[in-house]
C-alpha cells in the first residue's frame, strides 16, 4: 500500500483524483494549498507527493523549495501538476531532486500508469516517465 | 546783402530708398556772411596799415633824436669849457646850439656840476629837466638814460662829463621828448586817403569770391535738388576750368558711394533674408526636435551641449539652463549615461559610427533606455563632423508592456487549462466506469457543465478585454432606460447556479433616468459584478442590486453580504488575472478577469468603478455614470 498526498485549491479535482486512485489502492490524503501540505506532512510523509502549482498562500513551488530545503535527503517522487510549459517556469526545479511535472490536463489514465510502474520500480518510473 | 535762396538748409536726409544712410544737417549759410566777414576784414586791414604807419614813424623818430643826440653830445663835449658856459659879452653857445635845432623834440641842454646844480642851461618852453643823480665817477664820457620829467613826459636824456679845468668834474646833459604815436594834422588827409582805397577794394574783392564761388552754389543747389528727389544723377554743371576736375571727381565719388551703398544694401538684405531663413529652419527644426517622444540632445564639437529638448530634461530631471552650453559632467548624474555621451564629446573615429544601447538608470523608479547616437556631418565636407545627436527613448513602457503581454499570454493558458484539466479528469473518470453509477455520472455532467460555462465566461471576458485593448471596440451609445436595463441583466442573473443559495434583491427607483451607454458592454460590466458578488456570497446571503440618482449622475450599486475584501486588495482586485490569497476567495472558481473587464468598461463611458468592502461583512461595487449635463458641466 502506498500513500500519496494529493494537493489542490480545487476540491473537484481533488475529488475526482482521490476517487480514481482510491481505486488502485493507494491510501490517499489531500491538501488545498501548500501550507495545509506542510502541515499534513508533519503527521506523516507520503510515498508520492502531487502537487498543483498555482495555489493560494503557499503555491506548489514553494512547497517544493520548502521541502528540499527542510528535507534534503528526501526520497519520496513529487508530480507537480502545471498548465505552464515553457522552460522559463520550470527552471527553479533544477535544484529539487526526483520531481516531475505533469502538463494540465492531466490524464488519469497516464498518472495511474505511472504510478504503477513507480510501485514495481521505484527507480525505472521517475525522471520525464510521466510526461 | 544778397540773400540768395537756399540761404540755409539745415537737417536733410540724403538717403537711398529714403532709409539707408544719412547725410547729417549739410548746413549753408549765404553770402550775408561773407559781406559782413569782408566789411570787418577790411576795417582790421585799415586799422592794422594806419598803426604799422604811426608806429614806424615813432620809431623812427626815436631813432633820428638818439643819433642826433649822441653826435651832439660828442660834439659839445668836445668842445673847451669856457666855450660852453655863458661869459660876459658872448652868448652861451648852449642857447645858440638849443635855437638852432628846431627840434620839437628837443627839451633841454644843461651843464651841471658834479651836485647837480646847473651851470648853464637851455629848455624849451615847457620842458623842465628832471633831477637825476648823476654818476660820481663816469663809467664812459657818453651815456644815455630815460627819465621821467616832473610834467609826466618821458625824456631820453644823453649826458657826458666835461673837463672844467682845475679838476673840476661838470656834466653835459642833453634832453629829448620820446616821440608818441599820434596823428598829427597833416597826416589825417594822407591816411583817410589809403583807408577809403582798402575799403573800396572790400566790393571788388566780395564780387570777385561770388563769381568764383556761384558754381559750388550751383552744385549745392542741385545737390539739396538730388537729395530731395532721393535719387541720384550725374551733377551737369557750366563751371570754370579749375572747378570741372573738382567737380567731376566729385561726381565720381558720389556715383563710387552710391554703387557701394548698392552693395552694401544688397548684402545686408541678403544677410537679412538669409537669417532670417536660418532662424526659421531652426526654430522648424527645434519646434519639431520638440515634438518627438524621444529626449534629444545636441552635442556640438567641443562636446558642450548645444540643444536639449524639453523630455530630456524631464527624463534627467534638470532644467534647460542646467544642460545647454554646459558639460554632461555638470548635470548627468548616470554614470553609464555620461561615459555614452562622454564618447562624443571627442573628436574620435568612434564619433563617425551610429551607435545603440541599452541602459537601466535610476534605483528608486528604474528606466529601460534605448540611446542612439547620430554623427552630424558638416554640409560642405562629409569627413567632418560637426557634432553629435544623440536620442534617448524611454523604453520603459515598452519593457513592461511586453513583459505583461506574455504574463498575460501565460495567465490565460493557465485559465483556460483550469477548467479542461477539470473536465479531462472527469470525462476519463466517466470513461473508465465501470460500476455505472448513476450519481457519479450525473454529478460528473454537471462539473463538465459548469466548467464549459466557465470557460465560455472565461473566453466572453477574455475577448472584449482583447478588443478594448486593441481600440476595436467601439462604443455605440444609445438611450437606454436604465430601469428596465437593470431588471432584466439582474434577473439573468439571479437565475444561474451561483443566484440557487443567495437572496437576491433588486431595488430601483421607478422613474430612474434614460442614459446614453453601450447596453451590450455596460451588461458585461453589471453581470461580472453581480456574479462577482454571488460567488464570494456564503449560502443565505444577500445580493442587491440599487440604483441613486443626482442632478448629473447616476449611481449603480452592487452589494453583497460575502467574504469581503481587505483594504490592501481593494485596489489590487481590478488589476487582470488578480487572485486573491484568502483561501475562502479561492474556494470560489474565479478568472481573474471579469471586475478589470468591469472597469475599462466603465471607463469607456466615462465612469468611475469604486469599491468599498470590509472583510467578513461584504462589499459594495459602485458605478457611477454622468448624466448628459454632467457630463457636459464635467468637461466644461
Amino acid at each position: 500500500m502506498k500513500s500519496i498526498l494529493l494537493v489542490d485549491d480545487e476540491p473537484m479535482v481533488l475529488r475526482i483524483m482521490r476517487q480514481a486512485l482510491e481505486k488502485d489502492g493507494y491510501q490517499i490524503t489531500t491538501a488545498f494549498d501548500g501550507t495545509d501540505a506542510l502541515e499534513k506532512m508533519v503527521v506523516s510523509q507520503p510515498d508520492v507527493l502531487i502537487t498543483d502549482i498555482d495555489m493560494p498562500r503557499m503555491t506548489g513551488k514553494e512547497l517544493c523549495l520548502r521541502i528540499q530545503a527542510a528535507m534534503p535527503d528526501r526520497c519520496f517522487p513529487i508530480f507537480i501538476m502545471t498548465s505552464l510549459t515553457a522552460l522559463e517556469h520550470r527552471n527553479w526545479s533544477d535544484e529539487i531532486t526526483n520531481l516531475t511535472f505533469i502538463e494540465k490536463p492531466i490524464s488519469l489514465r497516464k498518472l495511474r500508469d505511472t504510478l504503477a510502474k513507480l510501485a514495481a520500480s521505484p527507480s525505472a518510473a521517475t525522471g520525464r516517465a510521466a510526461e | 546783402m544778397d540773400r540768395t535762396r537756399g540761404d540755409i538748409i539745415t537737417g536733410h536726409c540724403f538717403g537711398f530708398a529714403g532709409k539707408m544712410i544719412q547725410f547729417k544737417h549739410l548746413k549753408f549759410r549765404g553770402n550775408d556772411r561773407l559781406g559782413l566777414a569782408m566789411i570787418v576784414a577790411s576795417l582790421v586791414a585799415i586799422s592794422l596799415t594806419v598803426a604799422t604807419l604811426l608806429w614806424n614813424q615813432k620809431q623812427s623818430q626815436e631813432k633820428q633824436i638818439r643819433a642826433q643826440g649822441v653826435s651832439l653830445t660828442r660834439m659839445l663835449s668836445g668842445l673847451p669849457y669856457e666855450q660852453l658856459v655863458p661869459s660876459q659879452g658872448r652868448q652861451e653857445l648852449l642857447s645858440t646850439i638849443f635855437q638852432s635845432q628846431h627840434d620839437q623834440n628837443f627839451a633841454y641842454a644843461a651843464i651841471v656840476d658834479a651836485d647837480n646844480n646847473p651851470i648853464a642851461v637851455a629848455s624849451a618852453p615847457g620842458s623842465t629837466m628832471p633831477l637825476a643823480d648823476l654818476p660820481e665817477k663816469p663809467g664812459g664820457w657818453l651815456s644815455d638814460r630815460m627819465l621821467v620829467a616832473s610834467n609826466g613826459d618821458t625824456i631820453i636824456e644823453f649826458y657826458s662829463p666835461l673837463d672844467a679845468g682845475e679838476d673840476r668834474l661838470v656834466y653835459l646833459r642833453l634832453g629829448y621828448l620820446q616821440p608818441v604815436v599820434g596823428v598829427s594834422l597833416e597826416q589825417v588827409p594822407f591816411l583817410a586817403t589809403l583807408g577809403l582805397i582798402i575799403f573800396l577794394l572790400t566790393p571788388l574783392f566780395y564780387l570777385l569770391v561770388r563769381k568764383e564761388v556761384r558754381p559750388l552754389r550751383e552744385a549745392n543747389e542741385k545737390i539739396t535738388a538730388i537729395i530731395e528727389s532721393d535719387q541720384f544723377k550725374k551733377i551737369d554743371l557750366q563751371v570754370p576750368a579749375e572747378l570741372t576736375g573738382f567737380l567731376d571727381r566729385f561726381t565720381a565719388f558720389v556715383e563710387f558711394a552710391k554703387q557701394r551703398i548698392d552693395v552694401l544694401e544688397n548684402d545686408q538684405t541678403k544677410l537679412v533674408t538669409s537669417k532670417n531663413l536660418i532662424t526659421y529652419s531652426k526654430s522648424r527644426i527645434e519646434a519639431v526636435l520638440e515634438a518627438i517622444p524621444e529626449s534629444v540632445l545636441i552635442l556640438d564639437q567641443s562636446g558642450n551641449i548645444s540643444f536639449a529638448n524639453r523630455n530630456l530634461t524631464t527624463l534627467m530631471g534638470v532644467s534647460h539652463d542646467d544642460v545647454v552650453n554646459r558639460n554632461p559632467a555638470d548635470w548627468c548624474v548616470n554614470q553609464e549615461l555620461f561615459e555614452f555621451i562622454s564618447r562624443y564629446s571627442k573628436q574620435s573615429s568612434a564619433s563617425r559610427l551610429s551607435e545603440t544601447t541599452r541602459l537601466n538608470v535610476g534605483s528608486l523608479k528604474p528606466k529601460n533606455l534605448m540611446i542612439k547616437a547620430y554623427p552630424i556631418f558638416s554640409a560642405s565636407d562629409s569627413s567632418d563632423i560637426n557634432g553629435t545627436l544623440i536620442v534617448i527613448r524611454d523604453i520603459t513602457k515598452e519593457s513592461t508592456s511586453q513583459r505583461q503581454q506574455g504574463e498575460f499570454v501565460a495567465h490565460v493558458a493557465h485559465e483556460l487549462k483550469t477548467p479542461l484539466n477539470t473536465m479531462m479528469l472527469y470525462t476519463e473518470a466517466l470513461i473508465e466506469d465501470d460500476q455505472e453509477d448513476p450519481n457519479n455520472r450525473i454529478e460528473a455532467a454537471n462539473i463538465m457543465r459548469d466548467e464549459v460555462e466557465r470557460l465560455a465566461g472565461l473566453i466572453d471576458n477574455l475577448l472584449s478585454i482583447t478588443k478594448i485593448e486593441m481600440g476595436e471596440i467601439s462604443i455605440e451609445r444609445q438611450r437606454l432606460r436604465l430601469h428596465d436595463f437593470l431588471e432584466d441583466t439582474f434577473e439573468v442573473a439571479s437565475r444561474t447556479e451561483h443566484a440557487s443559495e443567495l437572496k437576491c434583491e433588486l431595488d430601483l427607483a421607478s422613474n430612474l433616468t434614460s442614459i446614453m451607454a453601450d447596453k451590450d458592454l455596460l451588461r458585461i460590466a453589471i453581470n461580472n459584478l453581480l456574479t462577482n458578488a454571488m460567488k464570494y456570497s456564503r449560502p443565505g446571503g444577500v445580493v442587491s442590486l440599487s440604483s441613486e440618482e443626482t442632478e448629473q449622475s447616476v449611481r449603480i450599486i452592487v452589494r453583497d453580504e460575502g467574504i469581503g475584501i481587505s483594504a490592501e486588495e481593494q485596489e489590487l482586485i481590478f488589476e487582470r488575472f488578480y487572485r486573491s490569497d484568502d483561501a475562502k476567495a479561492r474556494k470560489s472558481a474565479g478568472h481573474g478577469l471579469g471586475l478589470s473587464l468591469a472597469r475599462d468598461i466603465v471607463q469607456l463611458h466615462n465612469g468611475t468603478l469604486t469599491v468599498s468592502s470590509k472583510p467578513n461583512e461584504g462589499s459594495e461595487f459602485v458605478i457611477q455614470i454622468w448624466k448628459e449635463t454632467g457630463l457636459l458641466k464635467q468637461v466644461v
